[in-house]
């Protein structure tokens, strides 16, 4: 039960994040397969079940353009952020950092132990020392 | 790779005709590079169980190309507590309707289990089949809405001051206790002859005189007995206006006693006399059977309004607070 509820709220922490990841790493061209391993390599597992629609959402969203060319023998769909994707993904990626900031801000004030004692003890040890 | 062929094919299936080839050959080389790396892995070509282990991984034909889908419900989560709360109120609704329904019949053809087993049946299936379709029909409404995004304006056009007041479901308003006070008063000063009411109908001017008839006579003690009852409780609720669990229990015990006395009382086909017998009223026919008929109709309408109260009172009963409920100070222990 607890694992479920764990994995649940994962999955939605990681759903915002994944589109973040992916404008990111397609800064550069990738297709598919490479961009999966690209991410893996920086820590960041995503299923090709995950990320084929995925990429095709963004693609309609306007904020990826895509052709298909040959590579390796094979044909293979190649993506990159598009024009109107670069702006939007500037925005997003200020947005994650003032999170990121805010959220660490938290859970350092959050940590500390006259936080977790109360306010009356912090002003109580203020004035012992 | 037959049984990568056949995964494809089985994917292909489930997604959009235009998107289908590209789609398809898209996961097509995502699998293969995949498959292609575990044989570099190993150095060697994988067996058919290995692929076979490798594609079932990979997820269910249907799922795979589900998610490539653009839209994965009927309604959003956004759209559902208005779905819900429609679908609660139709089945009230149609689940009343038939209730009444039910509740006529069974008791307009003489009563009996067998007719009352009968009239049930109908109710039920006629209830089933009725709110099926209405939920369908209000499902179709809102997938309509889902699809093109249509917004509620009264989700932008809201005013918190008009919202309801937060109440206790148990608080018993104090102009609530007062009426019942006043009505169950008269309605006893009546009973035991202290005061008359209407004794008279009129038809277009015409006069009709008329009075109860015996039938009533075997249940003044017991209708006084409640009706001595009822005040006494509306009096407990006036000082003390909070419903407790004995009150809760009193209240459903009176009604039951109400239901069954109107029940006894319907049974009787003579509940008014009327002056003269043979008096016509126009379309609406004999006086006496007219009359009579609006007797048996209001005893129904008497009986579906305890019915309620035992139900409202039964709700309340189940109420977590009314377990928790804080005493009042110099209440009544009632």
């Amino acid at each position: 039960m607890e694992a479920d509820l764990f994995e649940k709220l994962r999955m939605e922490l990681r759903r915002g994040s994944l589109v973040l990841a992916v404008l990111v790493q397609l800064r550069s061209e990738h297709y598919g397969y490479t961009l999966r391993k690209a991410l893996a390599a920086h820590g960041l597992d995503i299923d090709e079940s995950t990320l084929y629609p995925l990429l095709r959402r963004l693609e309609t969203q306007g904020l990826l353009t895509s052709e298909w060319r040959e590579e390796e023998k094979r044909n293979k769909r190649f993506y990159r952020i598009s024009a109107e994707g670069q702006p939007i993904l500037d925005q997003l990626l200020a947005e994650w950092r003032a999170i990121d900031a805010a959220l660490t801000s938290i859970d350092l004030a959050s940590d500390t132990p006259a936080a977790a004692t109360g306010t009356n003890n912090t002003a109580t040890e203020h004035k012992e020392s | 790779m037959e049984l990568m062929d056949r995964y494809l094919h089985a994917v292909k299936g489930y997604l959009p005709e235009a998107q289908q080839n590209d789609i398809v050959a898209e996961l097509k080389d995502g699998l293969l590079s995949q498959i292609e790396e575990r044989e570099a892995a190993l150095d060697r070509p994988l067996s058919d169980a290995e692929v076979q282990a490798f594609l079932k991984q990979s997820g269910h034909p249907m799922l795979v190309a589900s998610r490539y889908l653009p839209q994965q419900h009927l309604i959003s989560p956004a759209m559902y507590p208005f779905w819900w709360t429609a679908q609660k109120f139709m089945l009230v609704a149609v689940g009343s309707i038939y209730a009444v329904l039910a509740g006529i019949r069974a008791m307009s053809g003489g009563f009996s289990v067998k007719t009352f087993i009968q009239e049930l049946f109908h109710a039920v299936s006629g209830f089933i089949g009725t709110a099926v379709f209405y939920a369908a029909a209000i499902t179709l409404v809102f997938w309509f809405f889902e699809r093109n995004q249509v917004r509620f304006g009264f989700l932008d056009k809201w005013n918190p001051a008009k919202l309801a007041p937060a109440t206790d479901k148990l608080q018993i308003p104090r102009s609530e206790s007062i009426f019942d006070l006043v009505f169950e008063t008269l309605f006893m000063l009546w009973w035991v002859g202290a005061i008359s009411f209407v004794t008279t109908a009129y038809h277009f001017g015409k006069p009709i005189p008329f009075s109860m008839s015996a039938a009533w006579a075997p249940y003044w003690w017991p209708i006084l007995a409640l009706s001595v009852g009822g005040i006494a409780l509306t009096i407990i609720n006036l000082l003390e206006g909070y419903w407790s669990r004995p009150r809760l229990l009193t209240r459903i015990v009176l009604n039951t006693i109400g239901i069954s006395i109107a029940y006894l009382l319907f049974q009787q086909d003579q509940l008014v006399v009327v002056g003269d017998a043979a008096l016509e009223i126009g379309k609406l026919g004999n006086a006496a059977t007219f009359l009579n008929k609006s007797a048996h109709g209001v005893l129904v309408v008497v009986a579906l309004i305890m019915s309620a109260e035992i139900v409202s009172s039964v709700r309340k009963l189940l109420e977590p607070s009314n377990r928790e409920r804080p005493r009042a100070a110099g209440g009544m222990t009632a």
